[in-house]
């Protein structure tokens, strides 16, 4: 019998141990990451969309497949790549010393002669290209000058001197730049809507219709364009935002693909941050056996686009708007 | 909409305690009483699978060293007088059982020696029997928790399972984090049974086979002392 007893207690003693450990040492088990993979595509501004659905009034086509009209970006001249919002930062500063003052007075004056120099701009914009290679040289000395100006703002006055020692050997750069390019344009200004041409790194030169899908000129909108106005409101554009950014999250159900009959009408609230409340609720049914699937993973989409980690981003001054919301998941025509 | 309010909500939503004792506790009570009564059996096994390996050692070591004393030459008279006095088990037992019923048997003046041969096989296999039933004790416990162990405990998934497809067909939504809590819950039913139920099967099979072992060992040595006795016998009879 003590044998026996024994190995109850040996027994009971490791289980205890295990299931202690089992309750402490085990954590509650980690949630998976609701972020998907991204995949870069190209950005679909809310004007842009309502063009592709809603199409070019003076056109008189109507296809099935949208095309959207294809701008010679090439044709557009961008702004020269500004020393301008360096130039800005330099002004905004507050220049307490007035020896610091005195030290910046000087210097927007190389950078405005810079911002005139540059008149032809695909040297100026593509630098790496190197069509004209004594350009390069000197633009990046330029571009280093306002980075010291920031220190002397906040450092001791000692490096001041030396600072503008530096200066004015600079200086002698930016004349010779006047005597190469010699027509003038006047004052660059820093437009944000131009980042993109400016950021474009291919050759300006291209054709335009690049791709099959472009035409020269838009269609009259799409055959089964839903909008029902044309001009853009404010409801249409947030409907686009939110659709825009849900379908980033959306994978369509395998097997779906081209059943363009499929449409999920999902509801669902968000609080201000975008975020979602509760859970999104599907309305109607269909008699689809793969609608279920496709539903189901239209309000997952739904779930993981509107995480607090990954809230929806959209203007909060509407917020009337979109605080409920209706949209409609449709596969895209392939 | 109050966002602090929006927040507790999904939060609500999500938070599911997914530790063990949280599914534990979260479980139906058919389904608690499943887990509970498969962590006791659990218990039980091992306390079953520590007594007898601790036995079977012993019962080994008791056998070497009586094989070694046994053949080593010594008087079978000095042995059983050594051993008679104290509780004896396996090997030492069958000899002190039939040197016993022998002794009787010569000690009335050696009237009963016709039939010793056969009583004396008797006591031996008798003792044998008893030998081998407190070898085999509780082992039938280890074969019916491994055999049934999976069961029980799939039949507690089964049952978490159709409570959960239940909720979600009350709280018409299918979405993962509905269904997840209540599988998982199930799910644990089914690795209680499995953790009682693997180790119970593998210690029955090494034991089964140690037993199987043992009372080879103990009629091989039954029939050796067997044929010294009935030698003896003859001996005694015929001089």
């Amino acid at each position: 019998m003590t044998k026996q007893r024994t190995g109850m207690v040996v027994s009971s003693v490791a289980h205890a141990g295990v299931i202690a450990y089992a309750v402490i040492g085990f954590t509650t088990a980690k949630p998976f990451d609701p972020t998907l993979e991204s995949v870069a595509v190209e950005v679909l501004s809310p004007s842009e969309y309502d063009a592709l659905t809603k199409g070019d009034r003076t056109s008189k086509k109507v296809e099935n497949t949208p095309k959207v009209e294809a701008k010679k970006i090439a044709a557009v001249t961008p702004e020269p790549r500004p020393a301008a919002p360096e130039a800005k930062e330099n002004v905004d500063a507050p220049p307490p010393p007035p020896d610091a003052a005195k030290v910046e007075t000087p210097e927007p004056k190389p950078e405005p002669k810079k911002a005139e120099t540059p008149p032809p701009e695909p040297p100026k914009e593509e630098p790496k290209k190197a069509e004209t290679p004594p350009v390069p040289t000197p633009a990046p000395k330029p571009a280093e000058t306002p980075k010291p100006e920031k220190k002397v703002d906040e450092k001791s006055q000692a490096k001041l001197d030396d600072l503008i020692k530096k200066e004015v050997e600079k200086k002698p750069d930016p004349p010779k730049k006047v005597e190469k390019k010699p027509d003038p344009k006047p004052q660059p200004k820093f437009d944000p809507s131009k980042i993109a041409t400016m950021i474009d790194k291919r050759d300006p030169g291209r054709v335009a219709q690049a791709a099959p899908q472009m035409a020269s000129i838009t269609t009259a909108g799409i055959s089964n364009g839903q909008a029902s106005q044309l001009a853009l409101t404010r409801a249409t554009m947030l409907g686009n935002m939110i659709r825009e950014q849900l379908y980033q999250c959306w994978s369509p159900p395998v097997g779906t693909q081209g059943m363009r009959d499929l449409m999920a009408t999902i509801q669902f609230e968000l609080t201000p941050q975008g975020v979602l409340i509760g859970q999104p609720s599907l309305q109607g049914s269909s008699a689809n056996p793969a609608f279920q699937a496709f539903a189901e993973s239209a309000m997952r989409a739904v779930n993981s686009c509107t995480q607090p980690t990954r809230p929806l981003r959209l203007p909060p001054e509407d917020y009337n708007l979109w605080k409920s919301v209706i949209l409609d998941f449709k596969l895209p025509d392939a | 909409m109050d966002p602090a309010i929006a927040q507790q909500g999904v939060a609500a939503v999500t938070a599911h305690d997914l530790s063990l004792w949280g599914l534990f506790i979260q479980a139906a009570l058919v389904v608690k009483l499943i887990m509970i009564g498969l962590v006791v059996s659990s218990v039980w096994c091992w306390a079953i699978i520590v007594d007898k390996t601790v036995l079977y050692a012993r019962t080994r070591r008791q056998m070497d060293r009586f094989e070694k004393v046994f053949w080593s030459g010594q008087s079978l008279e000095e042995l059983y007088r050594n051993l008679a006095p104290r509780p004896t088990s396996s090997m030492p037992a069958l000899f002190v059982a039939a040197m016993r019923e022998w002794k009787r048997s010569f000690e009335g003046g050696g009237k009963a020696v016709a039939s010793l041969q056969m009583r004396i096989e008797k006591v031996l296999d008798v003792t044998i029997q008893r030998e081998l039933e407190r070898l085999e004790a509780r082992l039938l416990v280890l074969a019916t928790v491994g055999s049934a162990g999976p069961f029980v405990g799939l039949f507690g998934t089964v049952w978490g399972i159709m409570t959960s497809f239940q909720s979600i067909a009350a709280s018409k939504n299918t979405s993962l984090a509905v269904v997840a809590p209540g599988i998982a819950e199930a799910l644990f039913a089914t690795a209680l049974g499995l953790v009682a139920a693997i180790p119970a099967t593998i210690f029955y099979n090494k034991f089964s086979s140690e037993v199987s072992k043992q009372a080879n060992r103990l009629e091989g040595f039954a029939d050796e002392f067997s044929a010294i006795l009935s030698r003896q016998i003859d001996e005694r009879t015929g001089s």
